[in-house]
């Protein structure tokens, strides 16, 4: 969770130590509510209220609900890219590299999880301009990420076929195919739900490593495609 | 079909509402649910904001129908695929195949469900907008359930490799899913490219070995919602 406090809005003033801390308990509140209840029917006033400030003291952080939403993907993106190029880099083994990625993507505390859930719900709202400069200003800086770690997983990807680990096909459609399938589980996974997140990290690494074409036994059936 | 319960009786009023479904579905998925008006829809189809409510009480109301009547057909084409198949192979590829057989209209459709997804899990209080969320909501399950009933026949014939069938059947529509969320009608990636290269990778996900597809074209579309 490397860069919450750095990437929007970074440089407008320096920001004080509690108004970090503020701005971090108004992120975890608001993506706690977004993920439970939804973003549309999540009440700003509400947010304000879990927090303990004012509409107007809640201003001075976020100009919107959309405001804040767009800063909580942002971070989302953010922090699984740089998890992705932390692991990355420090393996040079292909294979053995992208285990542990698919590992550390399902190491998730519970509001992690409801992170993803809001990233996967309201991700379309990325596509839109916004009037309003802070805001578009922060829908771009999300829609950057999301293109980055794409092209992250894409350049890994090809990498990887370079070097035979990984069976030849278009890298950037496979990309899209891993964070596709990942994602998905995000759009019905629920934390404390009956299936533990054990049981569905098991269960979709064997697929997203299959789909990859790493498994034994698969690798012959992708040359097909 | 479930979907002509209340109000849609007179052919005039259905081919009207079938006008506003499709203007809606064109608004919603070109620029967004959110972003669209209301308003604009009632002008495309030509009506007023009057008659407009006779048919739906309000955006999100249609936004329902919209995903009611898309996983419908989704689910209608699956048993159709399905029934009666004994070869469990050519009807998976089949049915995964048709997933990606589709006009730009449904194109647009299946990003509008897969984009708002999200808005079917909170209840409504309007009776009218909340029919329309249980009925997309049920046609959800049984879409969900007719492929995992599938899938364990595919396993119990050894087609497949064992597995929890729902989570395999979350799998699957999963990734078939996660592609209208970037796939867009005429950009660089044709659907035929599309199709090919998920296809393969929803068998991968299976665990089935792709054998080599027979390259006759898939079946050609039947139903009406082709005509766009």
């Amino acid at each position: 969770m490397s860069s919450t406090q750095t990437n929007e809005d970074g440089g407008r003033r320096g920001r004080s130590r509690t108004d970090g801390v503020k701005r971090a308990e108004i992120l975890a509140a608001a993506t706690e509510r977004f993920g439970r209840d939804g973003y549309e029917d999540t009440k700003w006033a509400d947010i304000a209220r879990d927090v303990g400030v004012g509409p107007t003291a809640l201003y001075h952080y976020f100009e919107s609900k959309q405001h804040c939403l767009f800063v909580i993907l942002d971070d989302a993106i953010d922090d699984a890219l740089a998890r992705f190029r932390r692991i990355t880099t420090a393996e040079p083994d292909s294979v053995r590299a992208l285990e542990h990625v698919l590992a550390d993507a399902f190491e998730l505390t519970a509001l992690d999880v409801q992170r993803l859930r809001v990233l996967v719900a309201e991700h379309g709202l990325l596509a839109l301009p916004r009037r309003s400069p802070r805001e578009d200003r922060a829908r771009q800086a999300a829609r950057g990420r999301t293109r980055e770690l794409e092209l992250a997983w894409a350049t890994f990807l090809a990498r990887a076929m370079e070097h035979g680990a990984v069976p030849e096909c278009d890298p950037r459609m496979l990309a899209r195919a891993v964070l596709g399938l990942y994602n998905s589980i995000w759009g019905w996974y629920r934390p404390h739900g009956i299936i533990g997140l054990d049981v569905v990290s098991t269960f979709y690494r064997a697929r997203l490593l299959e789909m990859i074409g790493v498994a034994p036994g698969v690798t012959n059936a992708l040359r097909v495609a | 079909m479930a979907a002509e319960t209340i109000e849609a009786r007179r052919p005039s009023s259905r081919s009207k509402r079938v006008a506003i479904l499709e203007a809606a579905t064109a608004s919603f998925g070109k620029e967004g649910y959110e972003d669209s008006k209301w308003a604009d829809v009632a002008k495309a189809v030509g009506i007023g904001s009057t008659a407009l409510y006779h048919y739906f009480e309000s955006k999100l109301h249609c936004l329902y129908w919209i995903m009611a009547d898309a996983l419908e057909s989704r689910l209608e084409e699956f048993q159709q695929d399905t029934k009666g198949a004994d070869d469990f192979h050519e009807a998976l590829v089949t049915v995964l195949r048709a997933g990606f057989d589709l006009s730009d209209q449904e194109v647009l459709r299946n990003r509008v469900l897969i984009a708002e997804q999200a808005l079917l899990a909170v209840h409504r209080t309007s009776p009218r907008e909340e029919e329309a969320r249980q009925r997309a909501r049920a046609r959800t399950r049984d879409l969900e359930f007719a492929w995992a009933t599938f899938l364990a026949r595919g396993m119990e014939q050894g087609a497949i490799p064992e597995a929890d069938p729902r989570l395999l059947t979350r799998a699957v529509l999963g990734l078939h899913n996660s592609v209208w969320h970037w796939y867009r009608p005429g950009g660089d990636l044709s659907l035929d490219q599309v199709s090919e290269f998920f296809v393969a990778r929803c068998l991968a996900v299976l665990g089935v070995p792709a054998e080599r597809p027979k390259r006759k074209a898939a079946p050609k579309r039947r139903r009406s919602a082709t005509r766009k």
